[in-house]
């Protein structure tokens, strides 16, 4: 209600000063010219599309990147992607049914680049071009999938190629946005001059970022959607080496829907001071031996390890592809975790625990509304987060169809919440894995502070195993000795028994919000969890840089 | 070459004079002095010659720095809206070392373990380094990247011995050539006063032409202005500060005829600067001659079969041929070894080991002119004092009457070629300005060239001759190409396949017919020896042409420029283009709905 209220004072403040909605309108009206002249004139082709959308992308970005206390680069832009889904056959099977290969075929078209003026005919002249080539495009796989699907066994999974959703109809104006990047500049001009104090650093990094996405989409379904994904990201990266030649590294990064949400010079000032410091102890402490034996993953550790080793494999449309490993498939109503657990995805959560979360949206990019996904219920294996691509089971979506431009949406992750009702204060939880070495015979436990996810640097795909590289761990002695910084930690195992070894839970909440990268794109997403304790992981020592720390000094 | 003699010190003594005079004149908005870059790079290379080393492994004996600082303006539209518009800016700092010596070191060596593709976190080349720097911050990066460097050259240089220990290796060429000292400070030619918005409002006014003819379906005007100065300083008293200015403007349109067959026609300027450009009013005429061209093309007719006779290639198609098929051949390429042996070049060989040997007609001589600015007022791309290992350029004479005398080299030696005649750009061998010259006898008029043609065809009892106007321009059919066409568009895998986009049959009569839908067959580097005439009008065709080197390495593209009269061929072969074409558009344009 709070923010409800402060909404309104901001428009009642602003609408002075904006443009009318007409600039968006414009848009939208010369898409659904178009969107709905092609369903009309090729309504008699052979193969008539059933299903036409258009999205739109219109991106302003910008940023500033520093290294060292001197600007790296500084750029700002804007444009404006279109992306098509245009489907022919029908809701059963289509053109993009997965290939003989199994997979999904990739679409060919990358974004075509809108017109920048709000000129109509300029507008719907690149759309008109660019639906021509998807509509040959999907006519041409169509008839591949015809012709393959005559040929081939009957498929194992049967469920349709694409789910009927009720169409939804919503409109916010465009954000405007003014970044003073040149103040951000002398911001991390100040800030990151403490990188140079530190000459035993080999990269020091500070980047601000924004992305104010504004969305449109519309389908033949009657579907229209018109909304902001804002995006403001502060980013540090430091690096340097150990004597032995280990790399080693730490990030931290803040998340922001507006650029008053980021930290203030102050408590960047400290992060990164501590980042630097933490650095510093790593690059002196001693190597990790192979362990067995119990651990606590604190929140944000906890977060990144569910993102990677859950969240990934209940991405519906992976269960239509052989050559996924199907991990959850046959655990539907089955118990996958201690019944005090479940996992839920609330990309409708905005916040928790006042800081924000970057998986929050109103409506995915399929245009279906956002809702919340409780897949992990008291233990027990309840759902798949979907997008309109339907598997056995799950004929529908559950707003989960995610993208970025130039890419297919396909079922991903939004806020990931790990939540609990068997939690203690994280005090109980350290002692209650003192206890579990002491039954274990273990002379330490490990605490994991942060790990490198798959998720943290874009680009990569799903994990196999683990994907999941802790980085700053500490062995927490039975013996009451204070706690000790360990490096060159590697976690081994199988997610599923890493899973089961769950004991319980802290009451705090950690929370990590980055990009996912997988086959659709980046992805803004977030991941909750409170600290975890498991009665057994198991680590070994990881592979080092065989090059050494330069030579020479810093000059 | 008595300029050489001068005292050392009068020159310094000038160059200093120079050097301060344009430090204050253009250099204002950065905050670091040429000087005080150069600077930074000596000291550290100093330091690093002195006592970098790992004791287990060879000291480095040569180590280079290129520091390119770049300015780069983008930006494209599209019926009179912009669509795409960047600006850049970046400096790149490469570092190469060399351990062993001159005569075997760890180049010309090809490392296929992992870090081939995947690299580290560290980067030793292609480093992107602040923009705002200073004499501090600059000493850092070249830090880090030689410490790099080093261990990589170190690396490699075990790697080669070990492979050349199991092998009988008959190839004692040096890897590496040594060059003289040379010091060269080219500190001007900068542009401030760019105002790249009133580029943009140009675009758009240029692309807004294409609304008038709604038949071509796609297009697209393009701008670049690329603008770099490279600070070069070697471990062997080599320093340079020069200029590389690279301008552009590209305009290509699309259309569709009723049986699918694609057309389209382009228009390109490159100059160095933006204010060297056609102005424009000339630039908005050549798009309209451009649409003019592409609309009647839509009417014109094709070739029913292959034809295979006389083809008279005039201005930019006789360029364009030349710069594709010729003078790719006319760069040193050095075979490099790997763990599997040695790896050849497959492309552009056809002359490494023809020197001496006839490559042209008698009649026909050729010039590489790095030295040449300009060509009768019109601005040359591939001019350059000095090339990028800070060898001075020098112009050479290639061809002399048909006989291949030499090839373009840099510092990497071959057999025949064992110094660098200064043609490193980008990193390999590669051509800069040439000119094709030819005596008097065989220069003849458009008119007199035409009669020719006819007249062979009589002989060989052929209905028409062909004259072929405008091929395609590479560095569009790589970029804006792919884009914009209306289908998947495929380079062709059959070799010597050239696209043509403006063709003519010509009859007995001297009448010339628009053909549209043909390729030219079979053109090779051999085929030009059988040149009958030239033309006596050369064309200067500015371009932007890609690197000559080894398919294992990216190559970056690097504005060339060919000075190149029409040519008459005996015998060449042109046949319609022929493969599965997409429909045309289902639906009508937008630009042709008048309202709903």
């Amino acid at each position: 209600m709070k923010r409800y209220i402060f909404s309104i004072l901001i428009v009642l403040l602003f609408s002075g000063l904006r443009l009318s909605s007409q600039d968006e309108k414009a848009i939208i009206n010369s898409l659904k010219k178009e969107l709905f002249r092609f369903q009309e004139k090729l309504s008699k082709q052979q193969f008539p599309p059933y299903y036409i959308s258009y999205q739109v992308f219109d991106v302003e970005s910008g940023g500033v990147v520093n290294s060292f206390g001197k600007t790296l680069s500084k750029n700002s832009s804007k444009n404006r992607y279109l992306d098509i889904d245009l489907r022919v056959g029908d809701y059963q099977l289509d053109n993009t049914h997965r290939s003989e290969r199994g997979g999904f075929s990739v679409s060919s078209y990358q974004s075509v680049r809108l017109p920048l003026n709000l000129d109509e005919v300029a507008i719907r002249t690149a759309v008109w071009n660019a639906t021509e080539k998807a509509y040959k495009e999907a006519t041409k796989q169509y008839q591949n999938v015809l012709s393959s699907k005559a040929l081939k066994v009957r498929e194992e999974d049967t469920s349709a190629d694409f789910s009927r959703e009720n169409p939804s109809v919503y409109f916010e104006k465009q954000n405007k946005v003014n970044v003073d990047l040149n103040k951000w500049e002398a911001i991390l001009n100040r800030v990151s001059a403490k990188f140079r104090e530190n000459k035993w650093l080999l990269e020091g990094r500070i980047s601000f970022s924004y992305e104010n996405t504004y969305k449109i989409f519309v389908n033949t379904e009657g579907t229209e959607i018109a909304q902001n994904e804002p995006k403001f990201r502060i980013n540090i990266f430091v690096r340097t080496k150990a004597e032995d030649g280990m790399v080693l590294y730490l990030y931290k990064s803040f998340f922001g829907f507006t650029e008053n949400e980021l930290p203030t010079e102050d408590s960047i000032n400290k992060s990164l001071e501590e980042l630097i410091s933490k650095l510093k102890k790593l690059k002196d402490a001693p190597l990790m031996e192979t362990y067995t034996g119990p651990a606590i993953l604190k929140g944000e550790a906890s977060g990144v390890f569910f993102h990677e080793i859950f969240g990934h494999r209940v991405e519906g449309h992976r269960q239509k592809d052989p050559r996924s490993s199907q991990t959850f498939k046959s655990f539907l109503n089955q118990k996958v975790l201690p019944d005090f657990i479940n996992v839920v995805f609330d990309p409708t959560l905005k916040e928790i625990g006042g800081t924000k979360l970057s998986g929050f949206y109103k409506f995915d990019d399929e245009g279906v509304p956002a809702q919340r996904v409780v897949s992990v219920d008291r233990g027990v294996f309840k759902n798949f987060i979907m997008s309109r691509s339907p598997v056995e089971n799950f004929p529908k979506s559950n707003g989960h169809g995610r993208k970025n431009y130039g890419y297919r949406a396909v079922a991903r992750q939004s806020n990931l919440i790990v939540e609990s009702s068997k939690s203690v204060p994280f005090d109980s939880l350290r002692k209650m894995l003192i206890e579990e070495c002491k039954r274990q015979g273990t002379e330490f436990g490990l605490l994991f502070e942060s790990v490198e996810g798959g998720f943290t640097f874009t680009g990569r795909t799903i994990p196999n195993a683990f994907n999941v590289m802790p980085i700053v761990v500490y062995k927490v002695y039975v013996d009451g000795r204070p706690d000790e910084l360990v490096r060159g930690v590697d976690l081994i195992g199988t997610p599923l028994t890493t899973f089961s070894n769950i004991t319980a839970t802290g009451n705090d909440l950690g929370v990590f919000n980055g990009v996912c990268g997988a086959e659709s794109g980046g992805v803004p997403v977030s991941a909750v969890s409170p600290s975890i304790l498991v009665s057994k992981i198991e680590v070994q020592k990881k592979d080092k840089s065989e090059e050494k720390p330069p030579v020479l000094p810093s000059p | 070459m008595l300029k050489k003699e001068l005292s050392k010190t009068m020159k310094k003594i000038k160059l200093m004079l120079t050097i301060l005079f344009l430090f204050f004149g253009i250099y204002q908005t950065f905050a670091i002095t040429h000087s005080e870059i150069l600077r930074a790079m000596r000291d550290e290379l100093k330091r690093s010659m002195d006592s970098l080393y790992i004791e287990t492994l060879q000291k480095p004996y040569f180590i280079e720095y290129t520091l390119k600082i770049s300015n780069n303006y983008r930006a494209s539209a599209f019926l009179g809206s912009i669509v795409d518009s960047s600006q850049v800016k970046k400096a790149t700092l490469n570092v190469k070392v060399r351990v062993g010596d001159y005569k075997l070191d760890n180049s010309n060596f090809l490392d296929f373990s992992l870090s081939f593709f995947f690299g580290g976190i560290e980067e030793g080349s292609s480093r992107s380094i602040p923009i705002d720097l200073d004499y501090y911050a600059l000493r850092r990066e070249l830090w880090l990247a030689t410490d790099y460097a080093y261990k990589n050259a170190a690396n490699t240089y075990s790697k080669k011995i070990a492979v050349l220990k199991n092998r009988i290796i008959k190839d004692t060429i040096p890897d590496f050539a040594f060059a003289k000292p040379y010091k060269y400070y080219d500190t001007s030619l900068v542009q401030t006063n760019f105002d790249f918005m009133q580029v943009c409002t140009m675009l758009e006014e240029l692309s807004d032409i294409f609304r008038n003819y709604p038949n071509i379906f796609n297009s697209m005007v393009s701008f670049e202005f690329l603008q770099d100065v490279v600070y070069y300083v070697n471990s062997e008293g080599t320093e340079y500060i020069k200029p590389k200015l690279f301008t552009g403007l590209e305009s290509a349109g699309f259309l569709q005829v009723a049986d699918g067959l694609p057309l389209n026609n382009f228009y390109s300027a490159y100059s160095t600067i933006p204010s060297k450009l056609p102005s424009k009013d000339s630039l908005a005429k050549a798009i309209r001659i451009l649409c003019e061209n592409l609309t009647q093309m839509e009417k014109a007719s094709t070739l029913e079969d292959s034809y295979s006779g006389p083809i008279l290639f005039t201005g930019q198609a006789a360029g364009e041929l030349f710069a594709q098929v010729f003078a790719p051949n006319l760069v040193v390429q050095r075979s490099v070894l790997s763990d599997q042996g040695n790896q050849q070049f497959s492309r552009y060989t056809a002359f490494q080991t023809k020197i001496g040997g006839r490559v042209l007609p008698e009649f026909l001589s050729l010039n590489s002119l790095p030295l040449a600015s300009e060509y009768e007022g019109v601005p040359l791309l591939g001019y350059f004092k000095v090339d990028d290992e800070g060898v001075p350029s020098q112009n050479l004479k290639l061809v002399d009457n048909g006989y291949l005398k030499t090839l373009l080299s840099s510092r990497t030696p071959i057999k025949r070629i064992l110094i660098s005649n200064g043609n490193n750009r980008e990193g390999s061998a590669m051509f800069g300005n040439l000119e094709l010259v030819s005596d008097k006898k065989h220069t003849k008029t458009y008119r007199e060239l035409k009669q020719k043609l006819i007249q062979l065809c009589k002989q060989r009892d052929l209905p028409f001759g062909i004259i072929v106007k405008k091929i395609m321009n590479q560095n569009i059919l790589s970029t804006v190409f792919p884009s914009l066409s209306p289908i998947e568009f495929k380079f062709s895998s059959e070799q010597n396949i050239i696209p043509i986009v403006e063709a003519y049959k010509v009859y007995s009569d001297g009448r010339e017919e628009l053909i549209r839908g043909v390729e030219l067959k079979g053109i090779s580097p051999q085929s030009f020896k059988d040149i009958l005439l030239v033309g006596n009008k050369p064309y200067v065709l500015n371009i932007l042409n890609q690197v000559i080197s080894s398919s294992f390495s990216f190559s970056g593209w690097v504005g060339v420029s060919l000075i190149v009269p029409d040519l008459l061929f005996e015998d060449a072969e042109l046949r319609p283009v022929e493969a599965d074409f997409p429909k045309p558009p289902y639906l009508e344009s937008p630009l042709l709905l008048k309202n709903d």
